[in-house]
């Protein structure tokens, strides 16, 4: 028996689509076949994986334009992304300046989701710097977010604490995930592998998460970052075997695109 | 690379989309002064904000962040 949220849809090609892909793909006129089969695999992969209901915002960042990169493919009606400042939008997805451009989610996580976070993007560019690329923050630094490529040390990240928390990492490529599953366990993820860490929990940040930037307690935007990124999400804390398959999921859709690294 | 403007122009771009979805984020450098980047300028196709394509471009001297995540 087929659920409501896997029905398939005939898609331009003849093929079908599962019903959310569908609606992504006419919302954002993704019109592109390769794109078209690569966001329905995307769907179908996360809805197997029993991962798509635990997420809340899936930029897959995919038609090329700053419009189709603006919509939340889990559900376009939500947490739409307001771009400001020099974002370059192209088919390998969006690029910040490192000077003024950002995305603004919309998204609260403190209103949205049930339980603990995790979040993470898809990068193409592996360089060190002090930039944040999707998060925010409160007052004293507490909330979410990650630099995914810090400095010699590796990748920074905050899950709902205000000291962060380092992991080495040999670059920037690829998938960087934050992690946290109880009041004092917070993981992070490159590329689908974990380490762990203990880290008291703090709160839920109470900002709108910001891309290619950090919302510093919603009265300013620093740490612009110039990284390319081909994917991000925000949701509820998943576990080990659904962070390792959710690295498989968007590993397989950037291979579709040509643009994994 | 990024274009001085003045305060009033600042003013004028807040709030202001340069293509229809992506909006102006005027930002103030090391110095205080207020700046858009050369992707806004580039970028723009809005009859109101046309002007800033006639602003010199210049290198962006970024303010000094406290770095707080250390």
């Amino acid at each position: 028996m087929i659920s409501p949220s896997n029905r398939l849809f005939s898609g331009g090609g003849g093929g079908a689509f599962d019903e959310d892909a569908q609606t992504f793909i006419t919302t954002a006129s993704i019109t592109d076949s390769t794109q078209q089969d690569a966001v329905n695999q995307l769907v179908l992969d996360l809805k197997s994986y029993s991962i798509w209901s635990k997420l809340e915002a899936i930029y897959p960042y995919v038609g090329g334009n700053a419009t189709a990169h603006s919509y939340n493919l889990k559900d376009t009606t939500q947490f739409q992304i307001t771009w400001s400042g020099g974002v370059t939008h192209d088919s390998n997805g969006i690029t910040g300046n490192g000077t003024n451009g950002y995305g603004n989610t919309n998204l609260v996580d403190s209103t949205v989701l049930s339980n603990y976070i995790s979040m993470g993007v898809y990068s193409r560019t592996s360089l060190q710097d002090v930039s944040v690329e999707i998060g925010a923050s409160g007052g004293g630094g507490v909330g979410n977010f990650i630099l995914i490529n810090r400095n010699a040390s590796g990748m920074q990240y905050f899950a709902m604490d205000s000291t962060g928390t380092y992991r080495s990492v040999t670059n920037g490529f690829g998938l960087s995930v934050m992690n946290r599953t109880t009041s004092t366990d917070i993981q992070s993820y490159k590329n689908g592998i974990e380490t762990t860490a203990t880290k008291t929990e703090n709160a839920h940040s109470t900002k709108n998460i910001y891309i290619l930037a950090r919302n510093n307690n919603g009265s300013t935007v620093d740490f612009y970052s110039q990284r390319n990124l081909a994917f991000a999400f925000i949701g509820n804390s998943l576990t080990t075997t659904e962070h390792a398959n959710l690295n498989t999921a968007i590993l397989d859709f950037q291979t579709t695109l040509s643009r994994n690294v | 690379m990024i274009a001085i403007i003045t305060t009033e122009q600042k003013d004028l771009l807040v709030g202001m989309k340069y293509d229809n979805i992506q909006y102006f984020n005027p930002i103030q450098d090391l110095n205080g002064n207020w700046v858009i980047s050369q992707e806004e300028i580039n970028n723009c196709i809005m009859v109101e904000c046309i002007w800033v394509k006639d602003l010199t471009l210049s290198t962006f001297n970024p303010p000094i962040y406290e770095d707080p995540f250390i």
